[in-house]
Order: C-alpha cells, then sequence, then structure tokens
C-alpha cells in the first residue's frame, strides 16, 4: 500500500492506493480508479462512475478536469515532503533576488544596466509573447547585480533573467 | 468573371482551416504558407499544398508580402484570402497581389487604405454623414499634442494606433501621470504588430458597448448588411464573447445602424466583406469607431443567424459575380453566441500560456460549431496570438443560446496549455450577462480569479483519487504494462482457432 498527501484547493487529503482494493481518500469507502486512455481516468463507487482527464504539472502536480471543472493538485509522500523542506532550508536566501520569466517569451527590451539602483514598481525587461508585451518590474528596491538575457532572445519559462541585490 | 480554381491562405490557425473548408466545398485547391513553427500545424495538413515562408516571428513568414506573393506564384494559385490580422488590412500587400495579376479575396487596395488609416476614415465617414466619437482629426506627434487635447475634452482618453485595431497599439488614459508611458506603450506596440508607430487620441466613452454591422458588398456597388453583433465583453479591447442579436438592439436601431454602415461602406467604395464597428452610449446613441476592412474573427455568429457562408460570399464577389442577394433576402433567425478559447492564465493575471495540448476532447451535439486550428499533440507558439479557436452555438432564442454555450463549455476538455474557459464559463453564467446589463469594463468589474473556485466534494474526491493513482502508477510501474502504448514490436497478432484454418 502506498499512501500520498493530495492537496486540493489548499486543502490536503490522505490518500491510500492499494493494489487489489483500489483508491481510498481520508479514509472513505475504496474507490476503482481506472485508466481509460492516456489522459483519462474512470473513478467508479457504488453506483456512480466519474470521468477524470488529468495531465502530470511540474514534478508533483496535476492538473484535471472534472465535472467540467478545472481542478489543480499536488501529490506529495512524506519523503518527497521532507526532501522539500530540506532543500528550502539550505537554498541560500538570495534566490528571493532573483527576477524571472513568468511565462516563455520573446526580450523585447531590456530597461536597466548591471550596476544601476532600481525603485520597487520600476520596469526591468519587457518580454512579448502572442503580441502582447508584458513589463516585468521590480518587487522592491535594490540594484541590478547581473543580467542574464539578452535583446532579441527567446527566454523560457521560470529562466533566470537577471539578479538585483 | 475571373476564375478561381486555386486559392493560397495567407494566414495560420482557425481562420485558416476555415477558409479552406468552404474552398473544398466549392471544388477550389488550397495552398497553405506556413513558418518553420508551424510546420505540423492544422492548416497545413489541411491544404492541398504547402509552402514554407521562413523562420518563425510574422515578420518573416505571415508579415511577408514578397515571401507571400512569391510562393502564390509558385503554387500556381488564381487568388489570396488573407483572413484576419496579418497582411489582411495592409493596402499595399492587396495592392501588391493585384499587381502581380492574382486575385485580392477581399476590398480594393484604396478602400483598405481609406479605411486602414484610421484617422482618415473618421474625416471620410463623416463627411458622408455618419455620426463620430470625438477624437483627434489627425495623428498626434508627441505627449504634448496629447496634452493640449485632454486639456480641451478632459480625462479618460484613449489612445489608438492610427494604423490598426484589435487592441494592438491601444492604451486608455485615466490621468495626466499615466500620459507619457501610456504613449510610448502604444507607440512601441503599435510598430510591431503594424510596422506604423503613429497613434491618435480618441475621447474614451464611459461605459459604452461595442456593437457592429456586418456588410457585404459587389463590385457593382450593391451593399446589404446582415445585422450586428454584440461584442461588449472585451479584456484589454480584446473582444472575448460575441453574440447576435445584441439585447441593446430592436429592429428600428437594426435599420439605423445598418443604413449608417452601407453608408460608410459606400463613403470608401467597398467592395467584399466589411464591418463597421459602433460604439453606443447609454442612451443608445451610435458613433462609427472604425472599419474593419475584411473578415472578422466572430463572423460565424453571423453565419449562423443568416445561414451565409460568407467565405463562399468573399469568394464569389472577389471572381466578379453580383451579390445573390438583396436587403429583404436577408433572413435573421434565432441567436448565436461566439467564445474565443485563448491560450492564457485566467488566475495569473492573464499571462500567455504555450506548450503542447497534451488533451483535447471538444463539445458536440445539437447546435454547436467549433473552429480551431489545432489538435491533441499540437503546439502553441509564442510567436502569434494566443487564440486556439472558437466554440458558437445557436439556438432559436437567448436563454437557450446561453444553456447550449454553458453545456458546451463544460464538455471542452483541453488540458496542456491554460486557457480562459473557465472565464468563458463565468460570463456566460452570469446573472449580469444574461440580463444584458454589461459595458465594456463587465470582466474588469465582475472578474475575479477567486470567483471560479467551487466546491465540489465528490468531484474533489474523485480528482484526489486520480491524483494519487496516477502517482502510484509512476512510483511502480507494472510489468509490461501498457498505459496506453501499444504492445511491444514484435507482437503478432494470431489465428485464436486452428479450425478456422483451411486449405486453400
Amino acid at each position: 500500500m502506498k499512501t500520498f498527501i493530495v492537496t486540493i484547493g489548499g486543502r490536503e487529503r490522505t490518500v491510500r492506493v492499494e493494489d487489489r482494493k483500489g483508491v481510498s481518500v481520508d479514509g472513505g469507502e475504496w474507490l476503482e480508479v481506472r485508466r481509460l486512455s492516456a489522459t483519462e481516468y474512470s473513478v467508479t463507487t457504488d453506483g456512480h462512475i466519474d470521468r477524470v482527464v488529468a495531465v502530470r504539472e511540474g514534478n508533483d502536480g496535476v492538473r484535471m478536469i472534472a465535472g467540467g471543472t478545472m481542478i489543480g493538485a499536488l501529490v506529495e509522500t512524506e519523503r518527497s515532503r521532507l526532501l522539500k523542506q530540506y532543500a528550502r532550508s539550505t537554498r541560500p536566501s538570495a534566490s528571493k533576488m532573483e527576477v524571472h520569466a513568468p511565462m516563455p517569451a520573446l526580450v523585447v527590451k531590456l530597461e536597466v544596466e548591471v550596476g544601476q539602483s532600481v525603485t520597487s514598481g520600476q520596469g526591468l525587461v519587457v518580454l512579448e509573447a502572442m503580441k502582447m508585451e508584458n513589463e516585468i518590474k521590480a518587487h522592491f528596491a535594490g540594484c541590478v547585480k547581473s543580467i542574464h538575457v539578452q535583446q532579441g532572445k527567446a527566454v523560457e519559462k521560470g529562466e533566470l533573467l537577471l539578479v538585483l541585490e | 468573371m475571373t476564375p478561381i480554381r486555386k486559392i493560397l491562405i495567407a494566414n495560420r490557425g482557425e481562420i485558416a482551416l476555415r477558409i479552406m473548408r468552404t474552398c473544398r466545398e466549392m471544388g477550389i485547391r488550397t495552398v497553405a504558407v506556413y513558418s518553420e513553427a508551424d510546420r505540423a500545424a492544422g492548416h497545413v495538413m489541411a491544404a492541398d499544398e504547402a509552402i514554407c515562408i521562413g523562420p518563425p516571428p510574422s515578420r518573416e513568414s505571415y508579415l511577408s508580402s514578397e515571401k507571400i506573393i512569391a510562393a502564390a506564384q509558385r503554387a500556381g494559385a488564381d487568388a489570396i484570402h488573407p483572413g484576419y490580422g496579418f497582411l489582411s488590412e495592409n493596402a499595399a500587400f492587396a495592392g501588391a497581389v493585384a499587381a502581380a495579376g492574382l486575385v485580392f479575396i477581399g476590398p480594393r487596395a484604396e478602400s483598405i487604405a481609406a479605411m486602414g488609416d484610421k484617422t482618415a476614415a473618421r474625416k471620410l465617414v463623416r463627411a458622408a454623414g455618419v455620426p463620430v466619437v470625438p477624437g483627434s482629426d489627425d495623428a498626434v506627434r508627441s505627449v504634448a499634442d496629447v496634452e493640449k487635447f485632454c486639456a480641451k475634452h478632459g480625462f479618460p482618453v484613449l489612445l489608438k494606433a492610427a494604423a490598426g485595431g484589435g487592441g494592438k497599439g491601444m492604451r486608455v488614459v485615466q490621468k495626466a501621470g499615466e500620459l507619457e508611458g501610456a504613449f510610448a506603450g502604444a507607440q512601441s506596440e503599435a510598430r510591431s504588430a503594424f510596422g506604423d508607430d503613429r497613434i491618435y487620441i480618441e475621447k474614451y466613452l464611459e461605459g459604452p458597448r461595442h456593437v457592429e454591422i456586418q456588410i457585404l458588398a459587389d463590385r457593382r456597388g450593391n451593399t446589404v448588411h446582415l445585422g450586428e453583433r454584440e461584442c461588449t465583453i472585451q479584456r484589454r479591447h480584446q473582444k472575448v464573447i460575441e453574440e447576435t442579436p445584441s439585447v441593446i438592439v430592436n429592429e428600428s436601431m437594426r435599420a439605423a445602424m445598418g443604413k449608417t454602415a452601407v453608408m460608410a461602406a459606400k463613403a470608401c467604395g467597398y467592395e467584399n466583406a466589411g464591418t463597421i464597428e459602433f460604439l453606443v452610449d447609454r442612451e443608445r446613441k451610435f458613433y462609427f469607431l472604425e472599419m474593419n476592412t475584411r473578415l472578422q474573427v466572430e463572423h460565424p455568429v453571423t453565419e449562423l443567424r443568416t445561414g451565409l457562408d460568407l467565405v463562399a460570399l468573399q469568394i464569389r464577389i472577389a471572381r466578379g459575380e453580383d451579390l445573390p442577394l438583396r436587403q429583404e433576402d436577408v433572413v435573421l433567425r434565432g441567436h448565436a453566441i461566439e467564445c474565443r478559447i485563448c491560450a492564457e492564465d485566467v488566475e495569473n493575471n492573464f499571462l500567455p500560456s504555450t506548450g503542447r495540448i497534451l488533451h483535447l476532447k471538444s463539445p458536440s451535439g445539437p447546435g454547436i460549431r467549433e473552429d480551431r486550428g489545432v489538435e491533441q499533440g499540437g503546439e502553441i507558439p509564442i510567436y502569434y496570438d494566443s487564440m486556439i479557436g472558437k466554440i458558437a452555438v445557436w439556438a432559436p432564442d437567448r436563454p437557450a443560446a446561453l444553456a447550449r454555450m454553458a453545456r458546451a463549455l463544460r464538455e471542452y476538455e483541453l488540458l496542456g496549455v491554460t486557457t480562459n474557459i473557465p472565464l468563458c464559463r463565468f460570463v456566460i453564467g452570469h446573472p449580469k450577462f444574461a440580463a444584458g446589463e454589461f459595458t465594456t469594463n463587465f470582466i474588469q468589474e465582475e472578474f475575479f480569479p477567486e470567483a471560479l473556485h467551487r466546491e465540489d466534494e465528490a468531484l474533489e474526491v474523485a480528482a484526489a483519487a486520480v491524483s494519487a493513482f496516477m502517482a502510484s502508477e509512476e512510483l511502480q510501474p507494472p510489468p509490461g504494462s501498457s498505459n496506453g502504448t501499444p504492445p511491444p514490436a514484435g507482437t503478432r497478432w494470431r489465428m485464436a482457432r486452428n479450425d478456422l484454418l483451411r486449405e486453400p
């Protein structure tokens, strides 16, 4: 038997998965979960079948649609939780100073230079995706320590744009 | 009559496919053009022929007039359909197509130029007796010019690209302090979208509605209107939901708007399909906003209500036929609504979402039409518009159409990229929308991401069960298991019963 902690809408649920019995949420009745295709599942209880479509999102996320509603879940085990807590406690606090791309985009304009001091809310980089420009702003006052992208280049979601200090 | 046997579609996505569908029905061959980012795109597969026209950025592919005309000549096409966006409202392109001896499926270059320059268009239609919103007669050159206008007319004002539409290069300015940034932003966006950074100003009407009239005109100047489309539900000046009829337009207002739209079209010697956009104020007075000299994204609602195929009519007009119908032949039936399905994260400041579509199941059943350019497994690239497709529904009346759209959106399953489907469901289910009480600020005023969160214990339990089940499968893949993949190579079907084998 495997136990997972599934968080949906801020609420944690303990879910047990057992080969022969099925899946039980928060100690409730055993549900039969079947994979129908690469992305489709059925969940059967007594006399009722729900259709859920689901894909993985990142390392421990699942994005689903059930009953026409979009549902996002975080799936963890006790072990993955401990590992994450450990990683968090050892990560350098400087990461707060990093500015990342919120989406895949083209860098259309760099509005600051290394060494320049910026005020909170000041524009740093202008990104363009799908013909719309989005200005990435500083969340606090500081100084531009380094710039990691070039004008005219494409960036991936989460890519480091620049570091403030 | 100019025979048209093969059409090059100078566009991508759902509109390229939509045009190809009519071509196929008319027995006309199609040529797709595509950028390197669209090698496996739906419109490329659907066309009879496909020609690569360059790297992913639009400027080097879909906006390259020379490459597109060269492709048309290479393929031996008789005509080019520009779709919407890209080169569709570029007068120089329409002129170059004609100069190359090809038919441009749309208005003449002079009409596009007359309406494409938004300041010149305002002057032109005003002279023809069409009411316009107060604004600058010419493009403004500097922030100082804008300040001068605001000193006279007051805030808020709207900065708009003289060369464009569709919300690109458009900014609302509420107070003097915002002017400089807004002006620079509008200029930069206009330059990138249209290659022209001229900006003009309009007085910003508070709480307006956006209603447009579809017109059709043939070469001899016969012009009809096909009723209105209500396009008030917008976000950042981009339409999200359109419907026809509009709840604020009655028979006499429709006749007046239709007549005005026909006047505006005739003022520029218009030929082919076009749309006159109006702003309607609280007193239901309407003002000319601009003319879109092309097929609109939202044309399906008009097709559903009139029973006409606008693309087929565009092609027939382009080959020199007279309009097959007079104004009194236009029959408007029932109610149609369209939702634009866009790849954007409505819970995260509407950031564009890109990537691969991992799961897709479209709505179907009575009264539903879907136009989409990408399939499951397809990519949404960063280079182009965020619209994936459109869902349109028809029903005998508005309440039935709303119920049908709600049902369609509930059936629509798309995973892999984030879409605005939750926002569409929010608007369609909103009591104020149902009551017909809304302005262009509706989404801004009514929508907040938390409104999407509904608690449904049974669904959350099912979702939690599936999440854990997926994770447990990943921890320990069952031996020889499939996860939906075919049996390993080498496995062969065998005859189950040997006694079925007979000697020949």
